[in-house]
């Protein structure tokens, strides 16, 4: 009963602290954005006069002081308000809304890629220990990790080009139009966003094995000579999937934030893109939410492994240390 | 007796040098990584004295001519050789990162012995200001660092400096929570020994290694950040060409002439490929069985 009480403590204390980072990104997004030389006036319009221009920024509400605006901005957050874009002057949220599909496609694909390759490879590769099998996964993972993910679209633009295999390089057909069209569009893109959380969870995996396979409970259930297949399941995997799981959670958060570089290469209209463009043009909200939501995914997913991290091991939720 | 044990003792430490254990550990493979690095990293300086440089000016061959013995890489759009500019390439995507790196490993040491030492607010603080750091998209901070100091190397600098900041900072946080407790440091505290002194003296030459494997790590990271960042178009401007650049530029050209882009993206994957393997290697020895973090 102490114990369930000091975890709900646990959770809370994370949260609050998820909380206030969100916050701090917030707040740096929009004066950095302010820091940033020219208004959206002054790029679109350079032939109006300098009252011209004032009165853009009126209509905007960029003539207030920037802590004013700041204070403003924040209080309509907490309202659910997003507010408008300056250049198609429609709510931010639906251009991020009209968006997302894309972007969480890509990042869900990549996750199940890294699921159902990148970890049973790096359990194979841990349990075959010394053998050519396991040295081939340490390296892949290194080489997964080394490869900078626009190098890797580049080459795929430049192969599937000249020999499509069925898979389309570049372009994007929605879920709505079908979809073995959608996958061939979307795969290539995907496997390209996944290959460093590939190469990552696949490290983690093997080494994770590696370890649990050299304590002494695996030697003990060896020589009670249980069955090597119960060994296995019972014994070596679910001890092995502690540190996965919270890999793979950082690793969720981490795919929303990094399908700007994918998206650029594949020439695929997404939230990536649509920040790109709109630090740009200089569209302060659209930019202000787009990175909101993204830190926002980052911090829960890494809450949710901190969380699960302290309900596998309990004495991580007594420590209580930031 | 007690001094040739001392003698003896002393000679053992020194034949068990960082860096030797280190080769005598190091695997083939990690072997040719070295290798390959020092050859970049001594190509990388030298370039601008290299008679190559010539060949990066316009019209030094035929346009997109393919490899040939006289262009190993063969010859850009605009009739420059891709191997020259390759080297310089080489040269400014090592050189950016690693004074970013190195800045952000002093930076990144002292906040973080501060905060394990002052504990309390002071640790608080710096704990939340990592966190609201690392959870900023890295390549929408750099956009905006770019956009705020204009394209260019000086941005790209600033922008991997904070992107690896937080993470130094957690590592060295973190080792250092260990040594600030040990005996040795109370023994100093209780001889009135300055905190500046008790940092540097003591607790700075236990968590260096830690540092050092990290920032080995956190290069590869920033190469990737700079050439990316290139890529966009954000970090090094043209003429000068970072590896990010050179694909930048020839992408547009990779159908008629592929060899434009496959030999940069080529020589990018291996230059951090060597930095991932000799970090690896390097921290298989300071901490034995520990995958290595996320960023």
């Amino acid at each position: 009963m102490k114990h369930l009480a000091s975890y709900m403590l646990y959770i809370a204390a994370r949260l609050g602290l998820a909380a206030i980072t969100v916050f701090g990104v917030a707040s740096l997004v929009f004066f950095g954005m302010r820091l940033i030389p020219g208004t959206y006036a002054d790029l679109f319009f350079p032939l109006a006069t300098e009252a011209e221009r004032a009165e853009i920024n009126a209509q905007y509400g960029l003539d207030a002081p920037v802590f004013v605006q700041y204070v403003k901005w924040i209080g309509a957050m907490l309202q659910g308000d997003f507010g408008t874009s300056i250049v198609t002057r429609g709510p931010v949220i639906d251009e991020v809304v009209a968006r997302l599909p894309l972007t969480l496609e890509l990042a869900s694909l990549a996750l199940i890629m890294i699921a159902f390759v990148g970890f049973p490879l790096g359990v194979v590769s841990g349990m075959f220990h010394g053998s050519a099998v396991s040295q081939t996964g340490r390296h892949a993972s290194t080489l997964l990790m080394s490869i900078p993910n626009f190098v890797l679209g580049t080459v795929f633009l430049y192969l599937f080009s000249v020999y499509s295999l069925g898979l389309k390089a570049g372009g994007w057909s929605p879920m709505s139009d079908g979809l073995l069209e959608n996958l061939r569009h979307a795969l290539l893109p995907s496997f390209t966003l996944s290959i460093t959380g590939l190469g990552l969870v696949l490290a983690t995996a093997r080494s994770s094995v590696l370890g649990v396979m050299g304590q002494d409970h695996i030697l003990a259930a060896v020589s009670r000579g249980l069955e090597p297949r119960a060994i296995f399941t019972r014994h070596i995997f679910r001890n092995s999937l502690i540190p996965v799981v919270t890999i793979f959670a950082i690793v969720a958060g981490y795919l929303l934030g990094g399908t700007v570089l994918v998206e650029t290469v594949f020439s695929l209209d997404g939230v990536g893109r649509l920040l790109v463009n709109s630090i740009i043009r200089r569209d302060y909200p659209v930019v202000q939410t787009g990175v909101i939501l993204t830190a926002a995914f980052f911090v829960l997913m890494n809450t949710i492994a901190d969380i699960l991290y302290g309900f596998i091991d309990p004495r991580v939720a007594d420590r209580q240390d930031g | 007796m007690a001094e040739t044990d001392i003698a003896q003792a002393k000679k053992a430490g020194r034949r068990k040098g960082a860096l030797s254990v280190f080769f005598a550990r190091a695997g083939i493979g990690t072997m040719i990584a070295v290798a390959l690095l020092a050859i970049m990293v001594i190509v990388g300086l030298a370039e601008p004295y290299l008679p190559t440089t010539a060949a990066k000016a316009v019209a030094s061959g035929p346009r997109r001519a393919p490899p040939s013995t006289e262009f190993i890489f063969g010859t850009d759009n605009l009739g420059r050789s891709v191997f020259a500019r390759i080297l310089e390439g080489i040269r400014l995507t090592f050189l950016l990162s690693a004074v970013a790196v190195f800045l952000a490993g002093v930076v990144g040491s002292i906040i973080g012995m501060a905060a394990a030492w002052y504990r309390g607010v002071v640790d608080t603080l710096i704990a939340r200001l990592a966190d609201i750091l690392f959870a900023f998209p890295s390549m929408i901070f750099g956009l905006i660092v770019a956009a705020i100091l204009g394209p260019g190397t000086l941005s790209a600098i600033v922008a991997i400096f904070f992107i690896v900041l937080p993470t130094m900072v957690r590592v060295v946080r973190g080792a250092a929570l260990g040594i600030v407790g040990r005996d040795f440091v109370v023994a100093a505290t209780i001889s009135g020994a300055s905190t500046f002194r008790i940092l540097f003296v003591h607790v700075l030459p236990n968590v260096a290694s830690v540092t050092v494997v990290q920032m080995a790590y956190l290069m590869s990271i920033g190469m990737i950040i700079e050439s990316g960042l290139s890529f966009l178009g954000l970090g090094v401007q043209p003429p000068l060409s970072s590896l990010g650049v050179l694909l930048r530029e020839n992408s547009a050209f990779m159908n008629i002439a592929p060899w434009v882009v496959l030999a940069p993206g080529a020589v990018l994957t291996l230059a951090i490929l060597c930095v991932n393997y000799v970090g690896d290697a390097a921290r298989s020895i300071i901490e034995p069985s520990q995958p290595r973090p996320l960023e």
